[in-house]
């Protein structure tokens, strides 16, 4: 068999996570930490199943689960709502079992396939995607009606990061369907003027952390604590960094959220410029993996859905690392495939599955 | 085709990232290296011992004492309720008043808090004893300085003190930090760098909340060295005594090397006072007192020397042949000079120069003085050592001053004849610090060297070379008549300081310098023995009238030296 490097990329991003993950922890509340990782590790088995597992189904026998998938998964954002765990301030899982169900997670693949299914039905006549054919109302507003409900729900959780994120896909889709540019611009340039409004509605930890990215010396201990306290992670890793398992910042618990959000900090104390420089690159090949697959295949929705994926990941990566490096808000975005996490794990493993089965039909 | 943009758009993003990447961890990267290893590395501070201060005879006259204190650090420690109350029973404090005192000194749960200071050794031994039973109580030994003879030699020692913002600029570059203690003035600032002690510590990694996580090292403190004076503790003893915390000064010197057997600015102060909080009223007295007690007058007070300095005109006008000292001038109590009458202290018949010094007769010397000029009177006093720092091994010497021609000019105004009849009796713009006086006398007495006075011989196992003095060209004959007068100053029936000297060998020179509006100073500086030089002295009392009063302490100093065989 050919190595597929889709496979390879995503497998050694699973690897640096556990490794890292062993690190964050180690070597100190050997209860926790033994099921932190160990936790972890049954989540990359199980993903790793369900990648086996969708990349044999194929895809398109998918669709007609899409909108069932897609109210089962508005059901839970209720859900979350009403009976959901309250953690930092934000009401997100639903406990099942041993299992803490993140259902904004599954949301985004959920908002995927619709959109992949709304863009491609509407230019089934078309052999290449319908360029300029899509009025604002089919392709902005319709598609906006459909994603409106999961979106609202996650921003009442709150979850900031998620909401961004979803919005950032929504835009990249209807651009890469041929919806005209100036209208996208038009969704941009309101939600720039909205802006103000849209502070009103923002709880006053988020209204600190955006005032905080402005200027993180403002608030120290506070808010600004974790921005320093990743820069300076990061920073000490210098050329090199400091070694496996000999991270101080992450081990001593000075950077906080060092196993979920702020992963990026620790693995790049310990393995330093050299080590972001390679991990960047998996992602990179991940990002190319998906693209290229986009332009491999002919069918509509398979272009749209790999399309989907790929930017999923960049603007994630992007969102995420930019935050630990200070450059921008702290929201709350896992590192796709690194973060401590087990329904982000199953989703990505799960996009990447069907990704793959996308590649073979193609 | 659209993706192509989204593609480089996404490029751009990575690309982004990198740069900030590169800029911290390559850029910044030995900075923030830094930043973390503040972030989780503190030092617990182990003091060392500052060397002491001996006298001349290896006797202690600045000490270390050991003091014991206890601390608690909260990490480790049980605030239970028989902790406590066990604790408390050691101290002899409530319960409640250690769980304040840990409260309100909380720094971080492994930094020390003190309960108790300086508490007896018996208490400190019985809680070492019962450690196993108080987790977290610890007992910390801290040296302190001790004065064993309190106020003694307080301006030649110096004291210590909480650093100042002036001090933490210059030695910053030394490792001094805010907070440090360091010496202020005296041996304890000149020698700072030879007393201080290196601080050691245990050097430990902490996460988050304080909590220790590792010992990284132990570093030992290393003890100061150890300076050894030439001072006299007894005869410094002797000297304060006769003081009585009257204003002024005392330097005894050695004639030929400049050692400084003793050196006393008076009132003098207790040096203890300033790093402790119980005394900070007496210390707030000592800096705002108009007495200046911390001002060292033997060195930094500049006063006018009076008839002291006619020994320098005498010398002068005898080098120069203006006179022989077969020469007679009598004085009717006054003389004319310019327009103006100048007085003597009293009357006196025809009298030589040996007659003239032994009755410090003003008259006599304004003959002298005219004779020889300003310029040449200027070029002696600065032969003498005048207006010039003498370079003893102690901070903040002044240097006097010694008045001229040329810089009265300077100032735009004029000189004139009593200007110089004025100078030749030590009177008039000529400032003088005792010890220079005291120099000058050790010039006449060793036959024209003038020495560079020390008071330091030894620092730890190193002796220090005193620096040679330099000869000034004293004439051998001109020496005999000045030393002549000067004896009979001592030991003629009319001589202006017998006092009834009995078998004390002292030739000197008495200086009643009038000060406008107050009493005047009153000066004795000579040396001893006459026949066989060894010490040159000088006594000054600040506005205490006639020089009588000095010449009366100097009596009464040398003949309680002579009493407990000193010198």
């Amino acid at each position: 068999m050919r190595i597929n490097l889709l496979v390879v990329g995503a497998l050694l991003i699973v690897c640096v996570s556990l490794l890292t993950l062993y690190s964050a922890v180690y070597p100190k509340n050997l209860f926790d930490s033994s099921s932190i990782f160990f936790r972890q590790m049954i989540w990359v088995v199980v993903g790793w199943l369900s990648f086996y597992i969708f990349s044999h189904i194929y895809y398109r026998k998918l669709l007609s689960f899409i909108y069932p998938f897609y109210f089962v998964v508005i059901a839970t954002l209720v859900l979350v709502l009403i009976v959901g765990g309250m953690r930092l301030g934000a009401q997100r899982w639903i406990k099942i079992w041993w299992f803490n169900f993140q259902p904004s997670e599954f949301a985004k693949i959920a908002l995927i396939l619709v959109l992949s299914h709304y863009f491609s039905r509407k230019g089934i006549d078309h052999i290449r995607l319908n360029v300029g054919s899509l009025s604002f109302l089919k392709g902005i507003i319709l598609p906006f009606l459909i994603i409106l409900i999961p979106f609202g729900l996650i921003v009442k959780q709150p979850d900031l990061g998620t909401a961004v994120l979803l919005m950032f896909i929504f835009l990249g889709m209807a651009y890469f369907s041929g919806v005209k540019l100036r209208y996208i611009t038009l969704v941009l340039a309101a939600g720039v003027l909205l802006s103000p409004v849209f502070w009103h509605f923002l709880r006053d930890y988020q209204k600190d952390r955006i005032l905080v990215f402005l200027n993180p010396n403002s608030d120290p201990l506070g808010a600004g604590y974790t921005i320093i306290q990743s820069k300076i992670a990061i920073g000490s890793g210098r050329l090199l960094g400091k070694g496996w398992l000999s991270g101080t910042q992450g081990q001593l618990n000075f950077l906080p959220e060092a196993h979920t959000d702020f992963i990026f900090g620790i693995y790049s104390e310990e393995t330093g410029f050299v080590g972001a420089l390679f991990l960047l690159g998996l992602y990179f090949l991940l990002i190319y993996e998906a693209f290229r697959i986009t332009d491999k295949t002919n069918d509509n929705f398979g272009k749209l859905f790999s399309f989907g994926i790929g930017l999923m990941v960049a603007i994630q990566v992007y969102i995420n690392i930019s935050m630990t490096l200070g450059i921008s808000p702290v929201v709350g975005v896992p590192l796709p495939l690194m973060s401590y996490g087990g329904s982000n794990m199953m989703v990505n493993f799960v996009c990447l599955g069907i990704l793959r089965n996308i590649d073979k039909r193609a | 085709m659209r993706i192509g943009k989204v593609k480089l758009l996404i490029g751009l993003l990575f690309f982004v990232l990198l740069a900030r990447i590169s800029y911290l961890e390559i850029i910044q990267g030995n900075s923030y290296y830094a930043l973390s290893n503040k972030n989780c590395i503190r030092v617990i501070p182990f003091e060392g011992v500052r060397g002491r201060i001996f006298d001349r005879n290896d006797e202690i006259i600045v000490d270390n004492q050991i003091s014991y204190n206890i601390s608690v650090i909260p990490q480790e420690f049980k605030q239970s309720a028989a902790t406590l109350s066990k604790l408390g029973s050691f101290l002899g404090k409530s319960t409640s008043y250690i769980t304040k005192t840990i409260k309100n000194n909380f720094v971080s749960s492994f930094a020390p808090i003190i309960v108790a200071k300086d508490i007896d050794k018996k208490t400190a031994f019985l809680i070492e004893e019962s450690k196993l039973e108080l987790p977290g109580v610890v007992l910390q030994i801290i040296p302190k300085r001790k004065y064993p003879y309190h106020t003694l030699a307080s301006h030649v020692v110096g004291y210590l003190a909480r650093i100042d913002n002036w001090r933490v600029t210059k030695l910053k570059d030394y490792g001094y930090k805010i907070m440090d203690t360091v010496g202020f003035s005296g041996i304890e600032e000149n020698f700072e760098q030879a007393l201080r002690a290196v601080e050691g510590g245990t050097q430990i990694q902490v996460d988050h909340r304080g909590r220790i996580n590792q010992v990284l090292g132990f570093r030992e403190p290393q003890g100061g060295k150890d300076v050894y004076l030439t001072i006299d503790r007894r005869i410094e003893q002797i000297i304060e005594d006769g003081f009585s915390g009257r204003k002024g000064a005392a330097v005894l010197l050695d004639v030929e090397s400049g050692e400084i057997v003793a050196l006393v600015s008076s009132p003098g102060f207790y040096p203890g006072a300033f790093l402790d909080p119980d005394e900070a009223s007496y210390v707030k007295d000592l800096l705002t007192s108009p007495d200046t007690s911390l001002f060292n007058r033997a060195i930094a007070g500049q006063y006018p020397l009076g008839s002291v300095f006619k020994p320098i005109s005498a010398i002068a006008a005898l080098e120069k042949h203006k006179i022989t000292p077969q020469k007679r001038y009598s004085c009717p109590g006054k003389m004319l000079i310019g327009q103006r009458e100048f007085k003597c202290w009293s009357t006196h018949d025809s009298q030589d120069l040996v007659e003239a010094i032994t009755h410090s007769c003003d008259v006599y010397f304004y003959h002298l003085a005219l004779l020889l000029g300003p310029d040449c009177l200027t070029e002696y006093a600065q032969k003498y050592g005048f207006g010039k720092p003498t370079g003893i091994d102690l901070l903040y010497e002044a240097s006097g001053h010694v008045p001229s021609v040329l810089s009265r000019k300077m100032k735009l105004r004029n000189w004139y004849e009593g200007d110089t009849a004025n100078f030749g009796i030590g009177q008039g713009d000529l400032l003088v610090t005792p010890l220079q006086a005291a120099r000058f006398m050790a010039a006449i007495a060793n036959g024209g060297k003038l020495v560079r006075p020390y008071i330091v011989r030894r620092i730890a196992d190193e002796e220090m070379k005193p620096q040679d003095g330099y000869a000034i060209g004293l004439d051998l004959y001109a020496r005999r008549v000045v030393i002549e007068g000067l004896t009979q100053v001592v030991n003629a029936e009319t001589g202006s300081a017998n006092v009834g000297w009995g078998d004390l060998k002292v030739a000197g020179k008495t200086g009643t310098a009038q000060v406008q509006g107050k009493l005047s100073h009153g000066w004795f500086a000579g040396f001893f023995p006459y026949d066989k030089p060894k010490l040159a002295f000088c006594f000054f009392l600040e506005n205490t009238g006639p020089s009588i009063n000095a010449v009366m302490l100097a009596h009464q100093v040398f003949t309680k030296m002579k009493e407990e065989n000193l010198q």
